[in-house]
């Protein structure tokens, strides 16, 4: 049993471009905290914010499914170092783009050859 | 009035350490620091310390198990010495960004090369911007009441540092000394329990030690940086406290008769003792020499200090540490950079002396003071001189 992540939605995230997104994990944006603010020992007092932190933005490729090929093994799945993985509504394994960094593991130990790594820009 | 007993000053330190009701002693064994050690390992075998001794594979592992224990709460404790030093001082940084307050005695000794076991500074000046509160103690009866007041101190919610209690190697740890031994109850009442401010605890989940990217790091040692100047008054608070408790009262600066003293010899640890013989014997012969002891050394009491050597003419600083390449002695260093914003201030001249144990007798200390007299008479403003190295 494969457990999905959470929508956009769901994170409460919505269509918040990365410029305007906290990467420290807390309520504002890293760049707006001043020293005096800061917990001491810059603590971070949310659990689990961490899944608000856009890797995804790392990347230059991306992975793009072929369909057609995929059998639903769930390699891609298993061997994503970021856990970016997770079924769809067809039960295919798709990469969350928020998270997925474009190490391409995930082309490497596909067994049909479902996924290819494409530039960003242009896989459109 | 506590009870007065002849101890060796290694496991007094290690009898305050249970007194402090320490949760954690986490250490590795390394000369001159293994008395404190295999003192603590004996009370937490023998039942009489209710605490785990982690007997871990290296230093690295010491103070990272400490800094792991005291994030969950629990009050810690680790001693090294030297090379331990150097090992783990790559957590020192940690704990002290992670604001643990954690106490740690270094029972200093000299770094290799060549290989050394006997004392000097070289390991507390290697961990000088470590960001910890440090003390340097002049006898066993200071380091005694150093694991006390540097617990309540590093604890204290305004501070929030961890604090290292410099002693110096064989020279105090290994001395049998008369120390006044505090009643337990007193030490309980000067000492509550720890309360952390924050956990690690899972009813209630944080994350320390994440990471931070350049957008926020500089706001974060901000934040250290003047966190560790503010722990000065309540410093000062709790030496304040803890006098009126014992009558043994101390001040982030000594001064032994200094008051219009022409020339001040300035030391830090057990040098001082030594130090004020020599002053005792110069004062017997008319001479004009006063004493200054450093036992604060961070965060550095530049107010205080500058206070003490006001109307002063000249500055004998003995140093035991050499910095290769740098300027001069690392406490010559600190006291000229304290005073050089002054429109009038002593010359300085300073000495490396004592280093790898090399012994200091007070006629040492006369003829440091002598040459450095003449010298700075005939015009030398950057005296500085490796003492009693052979030609």
């Amino acid at each position: 049993m494969v457990p999905s992540l959470p929508n956009d939605q769901e994170r409460g995230r919505g269509n918040l471009s990365y410029s305007k997104r906290e990467v420290f994990g807390m309520t504002k944006p890293e760049y707006e905290w001043t020293w005096k603010e800061l917990p001491v020992g810059n603590v971070i007092l949310e659990p689990g914010n961490a899944s608000q932190y856009r890797t995804g933005d790392w990347k230059s490729l991306k992975p793009v499914l072929k369909r057609e090929l995929c059998i639903h093994c769930g390699l891609c799945y298993i061997f994503c170092p970021d856990m970016a993985y997770g079924p769809d509504s067809e039960s295919c394994f798709i990469a969350d783009l928020f998270y997925c960094k474009g190490c391409g593991i995930c082309a490497k130990e596909c067994p049909t050859g479902a996924i290819t790594m494409v530039m960003e820009e242009e896989g459109k | 009035m506590g009870k007065r007993i002849g101890i060796e000053v290694s496991i007094a330190a290690a009898e305050a350490v249970k007194q402090a009701n320490v949760d954690v002693i986490s250490a590795y064994p390394i000369t001159p620091q293994t008395h404190i050690v295999e003192h603590l390992s004996e009370l937490v075998a023998n039942g009489e310390m209710d605490a785990e001794f982690f007997c871990v594979e290296s230093e690295h592992s010491a103070l990272s198990v400490c800094v792991g224990s005291q994030a969950t709460g629990a009050r810690s404790f680790t001693c090294t010495s030297a090379q331990g030093l150097a090992l783990l001082s790559e957590v020192t940084f940690i704990a002290s960004g992670l604001r643990l307050p954690i106490v740690m005695i270094l029972a200093n000794r000299t770094l290799s090369a060549p290989l050394s076991i006997w004392n000097d500074h070289s390991d507390a000046m290697m961990v000088r911007d470590c960001g910890w509160i440090q003390f340097f103690t002049e006898n066993g009866q200071e380091v005694y009441d150093h694991v006390f007041i540097s617990y309540r101190v590093a604890e204290d919610r305004q501070v929030l540092f961890p604090a290292i209690i410099n002693m110096d190697g064989f020279i105090l740890s290994h001395v049998i000394e008369p120390l006044e031994m505090i009643e337990q109850e007193k030490i309980d009442q000067f000492l509550p329990p720890y309360e952390p401010l924050h956990r690690l605890h899972p009813d209630k989940p944080v994350t320390m030690g994440a990471f931070a990217l350049p957008a926020i790091f500089a706001e974060t040692k901000k934040a250290q940086e003047v966190a560790l100047l503010s722990s000065l008054p309540k410093i000062l608070e709790v030496w304040k406290a803890f006098g009126d408790m014992t009558g043994r009262y101390y001040h982030p600066i000594e001064t032994y008769r200094a008051e219009d003293a022409e020339t001040l010899l300035v030391t830090m640890g057990s040098f001082g003792e030594t130090a004020s013989v020599a002053v005792d014997q110069m004062r017997a012969e008319g001479r004009s020499v006063g004493l200054i002891k450093i036992r604060l050394w961070r965060p550095f009491p530049f107010n205080d200090f500058k206070k003490a050597v006001q109307g002063a003419k000249n500055l004998v600083v003995i140093d035991r540490a050499v910095s290769p390449g740098g300027p001069k002695g690392p406490v010559a260093s600190e006291v000229r950079s304290a005073l050089f914003g002054e429109s009038v201030h002593p010359t300085v001249y300073d000495f490396v002396a004592g280093i790898s144990g090399r012994d200091v007798g007070p006629s040492d200390f006369v003829k440091m003071v002598d040459k450095a007299e003449i010298e700075i008479e005939e015009g030398n403003r950057e005296g500085y001189e490796l003492y009693g190295v052979r030609e």
